[in-house]
């Protein structure tokens, strides 16, 4: 009885250790930044947003992104009607999200300052397309805290987001993303 | 002479055309404070909601700048490493929460309240992120929130 009662807190206490380790290792952010420009003309197409949702694993190197389309906010209102409206079709597709890797995590040192190259690899899904994406990004540590950068670009038409005939010079095919997550750890 | 009224009109319409199309392309995102709430609900309420069937939750609050005026304990006030604010709002013990991100004309107004208090906020809602971890909740966002004084 007194050994099976040892084994079961042990049990009990590495299943503990388990979780807080699995905690330590994730990195988070709820209010991360995605910035895009699609400008082909003389006129700014760009849009941002706030509300990015960003997990890193940095033990794993799993790395997640999700946010919500109706979230960017466009200087013009016009602009952000047409978004959501003909472009991304947000009612449809709220949702764009990346899951993937950093696949040379054990070449960054995440505990100690400095600004490291990450190799990123997963699929990005955008409009309800999902499709495969590698790009080089950085992990810059500072004062223990975390952050996750990447710039890489897409085309529009991989996504099956159309341009009009009448908009074409006005809106660039490839769309410029800029990344910029200040993670936090789960406690 | 009927001719010349014919052509003045056409004129005047070409013009009216003109200057409609230059304010539309122009036009601003309305104040924030002078939107009218579409929904008044409780943040848990609609936590409950989205988390009971997201789908019918989603259909309910569709369209472009669909304005809520939620209610409820204010969890946490964040600001970010670029200065925004975001409020959380909804119980303290659950992880997913209403998250509103201030509009920046009206942070100023962030002085009148604090964590644990019962607030009503007002914003634009962009919809449910739900969790991708399972460690982290799932939340309702909202953008360009301001404290909502009406009552």
């Amino acid at each position: 009885m007194t050994m099976l009662r040892r084994m079961f807190t042990l049990a009990l206490f590495l299943t503990a250790v388990a979780v807080q380790a699995q905690a330590q290792d994730l990195h988070y952010t709820k209010t991360g930044k995605v910035y895009f420009d699609c400008t082909g003309g003389v006129e700014k197409i760009e849009a941002t947003n706030k509300s990015v949702v960003c997990a890193l694993d940095t033990k794993s190197g799993n790395v997640q992104f999700s946010l919500l389309m109706k979230g960017f906010e466009f200087e013009k209102a016009l602009m952000m009607e047409h978004f959501n409206e003909n472009y991304v079709e947000s009612d449809l597709h709220p949702k764009a999200e990346f899951t993937g890797k950093i696949t040379n995590t054990a070449e960054i040192n995440y505990a100690k300052d400095g600004t490291y190259s990450a190799k990123v690899q997963g699929k990005l899904k955008i409009h309800g397309i999902t499709r495969d994406i590698a790009t080089t990004g950085k992990v810059v540590v500072q004062n223990g805290k975390i952050t996750v950068q990447a710039e890489f670009s897409i085309v529009l038409e991989d996504y099956k987001v159309a341009i009009p005939a009448l908009v074409k010079d006005k809106i660039s095919k490839n769309a410029r993303i800029i990344v910029d997550c200040f993670l936090e750890s789960k406690k | 002479m009927k001719r010349q009224y014919l052509l003045w009109a056409a004129g005047l319409l070409v013009a009216a055309a003109a200057i409609y199309g230059y304010k539309e392309y122009n036009r601003k995102r309305e104040d924030s404070k002078a939107l009218e709430a579409k929904f008044q609900v409780t943040a848990n309420d609609l936590l409950k909601e989205f988390a009971a069937n997201e789908q019918a939750a989603t259909g309910k609050y569709k369209g472009l700048d669909v304005i809520l005026s939620v209610s409820g304990p204010l969890k946490e006030i964040k600001k970010d490493e670029k200065g925004f604010y975001t409020l959380l709002l909804g119980d303290s013990s659950d992880l997913s929460s209403v998250q509103c991100s201030m509009d920046t004309l009206y942070t100023a107004d962030l002085s009148q309240v604090k964590a644990g208090q019962s607030i009503v906020i007002k914003g634009a809602f962009t919809g449910y992120n739900s969790d991708i971890t399972g460690m982290l909740g799932s939340d309702i966002q909202l953008n360009r929130c301001v404290l909502d004084t009406k009552k």
